[in-house]
């Protein structure tokens, strides 16, 4: 019987308790950021919840001036390509940049950040921001 | 064990391809409806393979969003009468934006297993209107531009990729940014071989008669808006930015149309045509673009690796033309290079120098790209895939590559992701 569970649900309810969690692979030690059944590297499906360090490196961003309809509410918005201290990558929103500075932040990269939970209608969600 | 080689060689037999516009607006588009649009397309090809409807075995239809911009599934019911192929095996599929890039991937496997002899892949779609609700299918009202991308980002995962805020053009500029971290260009120089790009691309759709969008060069629009030096044009207000780098002219314009290719084996093709272009590689991989750190994508790495391994090629010796997908002009820069029609870090000036243009050495998206010949979702790729076979026929009047291109790389990228590349040989 496979052992499967919420994930998509779990990981956001770990949100609502300040927790940024991850799952890693009891066979080969990577992890996978946002939660998925399968490991990437060795394809095994023995997977354990873990918190993550939040620590992450923004490499890449955006200015999303237009965003999706769910979305105006934050526009206009930095939006960035986070990798992970424990591997994975992830892009979210990115908080806390000051948007007429965007070619110091282009040239400054990549650049220091750390997980934020942001509250959204119904639920919250992950973003980073850069670390002093 | 993976054998990457058909059991069957398969060639292209006969293309076809509407105009791209707007089915409200278009002279030669106004008031069809996806039937017309999908017919004409695929008689087209039907009538350029010298075949009729009673030799074609089986036929694909690429429709990406049917539900949204039509209000309709079983998109092979909808079109079967009229093409001819009542109880007949139809299928409709979709891969986002690469959809009749993959659909040629069908009907080639569908040949080169031997259960088929002839078949037909096409693609339609209508992003610039939809059916009013309850009404018969000619009845359309516009959509908006914001509705339909608030519709297509259906095509992100909506999970995890969606709800972070996700910017379609974060597509562009990460790998961008990264491209030019990588090889030391600065963001300037970038933003020149975007423009140029860009410039380059409406040169190739003033001469492309499907491409109804646009009838004159950047150069000519500048000057009509009072500037000297199209330079300027490109980075003025007319231009406005979409993201950090990514500007208006570096993305897609939205169209409705169709497309329609068809495929036999080869030892028959000389039965249709004298002009077969054999199918010699392809390949497919998918992802999900967080995971994506680098300026080349390792998803269009592994789908341009499976193509020439297939095709039995060297990327750097032995294409004469590549489309990349250019729904934003970054791939001209970041896949030309991930799919070896560059070497590494030396795209954007060959772009600068005009290298890419249909006169260059080195000739990219005749079509007049996603740009200015336009984006019609899963109907573009076999566009894209019937000017390929139209250039090595050598049939592209004053955008004809000279000379014709003997081997061809169609690469395609769909919403969510899927890539799909495939190499075409003209037939000795």
């Amino acid at each position: 019987m496979v052992k499967m569970q919420p994930y998509v649900k779990n990981w956001y309810d770990f949100f609502e308790e300040g927790k940024v969690m991850g799952l890693k692979c009891n066979r080969c030690g990577s992890y996978e950021f946002p939660p998925v059944a399968t490991c990437h590297n060795c394809f095994g499906t023995d997977l354990s919840w873990v918190e993550m360090s939040g620590r992450g490196k923004l490499v890449a961003f955006t200015l999303n001036p237009y965003p999706d309809p769910p979305f105006a509410e934050y526009a206009p918005f930095i939006y960035g390509e986070v990798v992970l201290e424990e591997g994975p990558a992830y892009a979210t929103m990115i908080l806390g940049v000051d948007l007429d500075k965007q070619e110091e932040l282009y040239e400054r990269l990549p650049v220091d950040v750390t997980a934020v939970i942001q509250q959204r209608d119904g639920y919250k969600f992950i973003a980073f921001e850069p670390v002093g | 064990m993976l054998t990457y080689e058909l059991k069957r060689p398969v060639s292209i037999i006969g293309v076809g391809c509407t105009p791209f516009g707007n089915v409200l607006e278009t002279p030669e588009l106004k008031g069809m409806t996806e039937r017309e649009l999908f017919a004409w397309a695929a008689i087209e090809a039907m009538e350029d393979a010298g075949l009729e409807a009673s030799e074609v075995d089986a036929f694909y239809i690429a429709h990406c969003m049917p539900e949204t911009l039509s209000h309709q599934f079983s998109s092979f019911a909808m079109v079967a009468d009229w093409i001819g192929m009542r109880n007949k095996p139809g299928f409709h599929h979709e891969t986002a934006c690469s959809s009749t890039n993959t659909g040629l991937r069908h009907a080639v496997l569908d040949v080169a297993s031997g259960v088929y002899d002839v078949v037909l892949s096409g693609g339609i779609e209508t992003t610039n209107s939809h059916p009013m609700e309850g009404k018969p299918a000619h009845m359309r009202e516009p959509l908006s531009n914001a509705e339909l991308w608030y519709r297509t980002n259906y095509g992100a995962d909506q999970a995890y990729w969606y709800p972070g805020g996700m910017a379609v053009s974060a597509l562009c500029d990460f790998a961008l940014m990264g491209y030019a971290k990588k090889y030391g260009v600065s963001l300037k120089d970038i933003e020149r071989a975007l423009n140029a790009a860009s410039i380059a691309n409406r040169r190739n759709a003033v001469r492309n008669p499907l491409a109804t969008i646009t009838t004159k060069e950047l150069a000519d629009e500048a000057r009509e808006h009072g500037f000297s030096d199209v330079n300027d044009y490109m980075t003025s207000d007319f231009n406005p930015k979409l993201g950090t780098i990514m500007r208006a002219f570096h993305a897609a314009t939205v169209v409705d149309g169709a497309s329609a290719l068809i495929v036999c084996a080869t030892d028959i093709a000389k039965n249709f045509t004298d002009a077969p272009i054999d199918v010699i590689g392809f390949g497919s991989a998918v992802t999900i673009p967080y995971h994506e750190t680098e300026a080349q994508w390792e998803v269009e790495k592994s789908a341009f690796d499976q193509a020439y391994r297939m095709a039995k090629i060297n990327p750097y010796r032995d294409i004469d033309y590549m489309h990349v997908h250019d729904c934003m002009l970054n791939t001209h820069i970041t896949s030309t290079e991930t799919g070896g029609y560059f070497r590494p870090g030396t795209s954007w000036k060959a772009i600068l120098e005009g290298r890419t243009a249909f006169d260059g050495d080195k000739p990219i998206s005749t079509t007049g790209g996603r740009t200015w010949m336009g984006h019609a979702w899963s109907a573009s790729a076999g566009a894209e895939i019937a000017e390929a076979v139209r250039q090595m026929r050598g049939l592209c009047g004053d955008r004809q590559i000279d000379p014709a291109p003997e081997v061809s790389v169609i690469e395609n990228i769909g919403h969510g992701i899927h890539v799909n590349v495939s190499v075409l040989r003209a037939h000795v």
